[in-house]
Formats: structure tokens, sequence, C-alpha cells
């Protein structure tokens, strides 16, 4: 009967010693995927492994930076394009919707602010209004206007709204405002600027090509109506000759 | 064949990738720049409008150095806004309690008679309008407003007659109100001093139908 005999094992302890399961460090992409602890294992938590930071990271590192920093950089140009652009783009300025209703270089006195009657929003009832469309591109442009109640205002508007000149009673009540075209053609020709004393009336020069002249006066009720009316019928915008003073 | 799905796959991926960058591209620019842009000229910011309860101000309206903000707010409008160097003019869409104002409601504004030589308080609808009424009252200044020997003054937004300082509302719906305080020729320094001192009235809802 033959004998049977076991093989002969190798000597492990012999041969080189092989890792521990763990110890070998994981790249940082595997490592958000290691399979989770087992219960009662002393193993480190995998949410304070730096793999865990960088699995929450992972939808950020998604999104194309690029393409976020490009759009916001458009949105910043759109909106100041947009900004500036929009008084020009108007649909209806308040320049526009009067260059119908007014000849130029004219004083028209408004009738009284009514439904119906209301040439421009939020013009209050509480005043009594005399408009010029002035255009000074062929001569300069004087107005004259008395402000003389409380209340009164005076003011010049370009054709997007900006108040070039805005004066309101004072002791002096009359007011004379020359508007010379801004071309250049007409500098100079001030009594001031030609070193000659200005004996008229408070007197201001601006510069514009075209706009409204808004004269305010306050409305004091039904007896006062005449004084007002006369006041706003005696307001004038007429063009002048370039050398008169 | 499976090189040739393959291949789609990643042809899809790349394309739908370059889409829907463009489409985030596209809506930020569109979405933030036009919404950014209508918030600021619609509402303003600290730097454009001075709040005082249920007033705003355009702090610059209608000056020659005034930012773009405002200059594209009142072009929008369509209105001439008298200068904020010679006046102040603050406008209420809410009441005192942050509701928006309705002709359906009657309120009352309470307040003090101002420093400033001149105002007016205005009702107007919530486009700018004045409201028809067949009593053809649409605003009190100071010249036409009755105020108490304390200089105390009350204005009732009331659809029906109200005695004393009474301004009809109509049907109008939403309602703006528009107080100016003109204080005449002073600096723009004095101006914002005074802006930032001044006390306004309280607009209070008495009932609503």
């Amino acid at each position: 009967m033959k004998e049977f005999r076991l093989p002969k094992l190798p000597n492990f302890d012999r041969l080189p010693k092989l890792p521990r399961p763990g110890s070998i460090p994981l790249p940082k992409r595997l490592a958000a995927l290691a399979a989770p602890p087992i219960p009662g294992r002393n193993e480190t938590p995998v949410t304070n492994s730096p793999g865990a930071l960088q699995s929450l990271l992972k939808p950020l590192r998604a999104i194309n930076w690029r393409i976020i920093f490009a759009a916001l950089t458009g949105m910043a140009i759109l909106h100041i394009v947009a900004t500036l652009a929009a008084p020009y783009l108007a649909m209806a300025t308040a320049f526009e919707r009067m260059r119908a209703a007014l000849p130029v270089n004219t004083m028209v006195a408004m009738p009284q602010i009514e439904p119906g009657a209301q040439p421009l929003p939020y013009l209050s009832p509480a005043l009594r209004y005399a408009m010029c469309r002035f255009d000074s591109s062929k001569a300069p442009v004087q107005i004259d206007a008395e402000l003389n109640a409380l209340g009164s205002s005076l003011t010049i508007y370009s054709t997007d709204g900006e108040a070039l000149y805005a004066a309101a009673a004072s002791e002096s009540p009359s007011y004379r405002v020359k508007i010379l075209p801004t071309d250049g053609r007409f500098l100079g020709l001030t009594p001031e600027a030609r070193g000659l004393q200005n004996k008229e009336v408070p007197s201001a020069t601006i510069q514009a090509q075209r706009g409204l002249v808004v004269l305010a006066i306050p409305e004091h009720g039904q007896s006062y109506q005449r004084i007002v009316q006369q006041t706003l019928d005696a307001a004038s915008c007429r063009a002048v000759p370039a050398a008169g003073s | 064949m499976h090189f040739q799905i393959y291949k789609l796959k990643q042809f899809l991926r790349r394309f739908f990738r370059i889409l829907s960058d463009w489409a985030i591209f596209i809506g930020v620019v569109l979405i933030g720049g036009i919404g950014s842009h209508w918030y600021m000229v619609h509402a303003g910011s600290v730097f454009s409008v001075h709040h005082i309860g249920p007033w705003e101000s355009w702090t610059n309206a209608a000056r020659h150095d005034s930012d773009p903000y405002t200059r594209a707010h009142f072009a929008r409008l369509g209105m001439l806004p008298m200068s904020s160097s010679i006046s102040r003019t603050y406008v209420a869409r809410e009441d005192s309690d942050g509701a928006d104002l309705y002709s359906s409601c009657d309120y009352t504004i309470e307040g003090h008679d101002f420093a400033a030589p001149w105002w007016s308080i205005t009702v107007f609808d919530g486009d700018g309008a004045v409201i028809p009424n067949p009593a053809g009252r649409y605003a009190f200044s100071r010249d036409t407003v009755a105020i108490e020997p304390n200089g105390h003054f009350v204005v009732s937004l009331a659809r029906d007659a109200r005695p004393g300082n009474w301004l009809p509302t109509g049907g109008a719906g939403r309602l703006s109100i528009m107080l100016v305080l003109q204080d005449g020729n002073i600096s723009i320094a004095e101006n914002q001093r005074r802006a930032e001192d001044e006390a306004l009235p309280s607009i209070t809802k008495v009932k609503c139908r």
C-alpha cells in the first residue's frame, strides 16, 4: 500500500510580508469610493478623510467656471449699456410727448391740469405751467420770466430730461436766461464774455441745442387765476440775434 | 459597431455640454443684465433713492450731475421732475404699514407744516394721471390746505366726500401720492441736509370696502 504524503507546503514565514488591507494608500478619487467602515472595526471614518471633501467639491468641479465668469462679465456689460442707452431708447420721453404740442421757440401757457388735459404724467395740478420747446441751432434763444410767487420755478430741461438750469422764486423776481448753441459759433458773445457789465435783470447763459423750458406758477385759488394767467402770458421764449446782448 | 456607438455617445456628450454652457451664459447675461437694470431703474438703490417711511425720493432728480439710473428712471416714466436743486419730490405708493395704496380704501395723510416755504400734496393713479372727480380736486398746496393753528394738518383720501381737506380717489385703482417741497434757491448741501431731517407725514389706512 502506497503511503499518502502531504505535499510540502511553502514556508510562509520566509515570504515577504504582504501589506495589510487598508494600509495601501489609495488615490484620492478612489478614496472617496472606499467601502463604508464595518461596525466594530477600529477604522478612521470616511467623513474625516480628504476624500470626503473631494466628494463634496465634486459638483463644483463639474461647473465650467470660465463660462460663469464670462456670463457675469456679459451681464455687467449688458447692465451698463442698457442703463446708459435707456434715456435715448425710451419710447415716450417728456420731450417727445411735448414735441407735437409745442411750437419752436414760443412760450405756450398750458391749460389748467385736469383729467384728459394732462400733457405729462405726475404733473401737479397745484401748479400752472407755461412751456417752450427751444431750438438754438439757428440763433440763441432768450427766456424771460417772472418768478414772484413762492413756489414758482423756471427749469430748462435737455431732451433727455436733465435740468440744465433751475431757478425758484427769490427776492429778484425777473429772470432772463440766454440759451446758446452748443457748437461754439456763438461763444464769447455774451456781454460778460466781452467784458461788458450786464445792467439787465439777473441773467444766466447756458449752452444747449434743444430742450424744454418749463415755467411753473402755484395755483393759489379761483381769485388769483387771472394774475397767474397774466404771469404765464408775460413769459417769453424767442430767438434773438446772435450779436445782441 | 460598438466603437461607432461609443463615438456617437462621446459626440452627444460634448454637444450637450457645449449647449448647456451656452444656455447658462445666455441665461445669466439676459436675466441678470436686464433684470438688474430694471430693478435699479425702477426701484433704485441707496445711492439714488432716499426712503423715509412710505415716501421715496430720487435724490438726483433732474440735476445736471444726475446718475444714469435716475436719468433712465425719469426717461422711462416720461415725466419732467422738478429739479432736486430747488425742491424735494417724494412719491408714496404704499401706506405707512407697507400696504399698496388702493382707491377702494380710505386713507388719512397726517403731518405738520414743513419748513419749506411752499409745498403741495397731489394724488394720482398708478400711472401718474390725475383722478377724475366731480369736485375737481386733485391737489392741496400750502396756499389751499386748511392747517390747524398748531401747524398740524390732515388730508383725507376717499371716494366719498369728507370734511376738511378731502382729495377724491374715485375708482382709480392703484394710487400714488406726490409730495413736493420747494425751498427756493438753496445749495445742494443744504438741500441734502434738509432731506435728512425731514419729518414727512404718515399715511394711515382708515378702512377698505
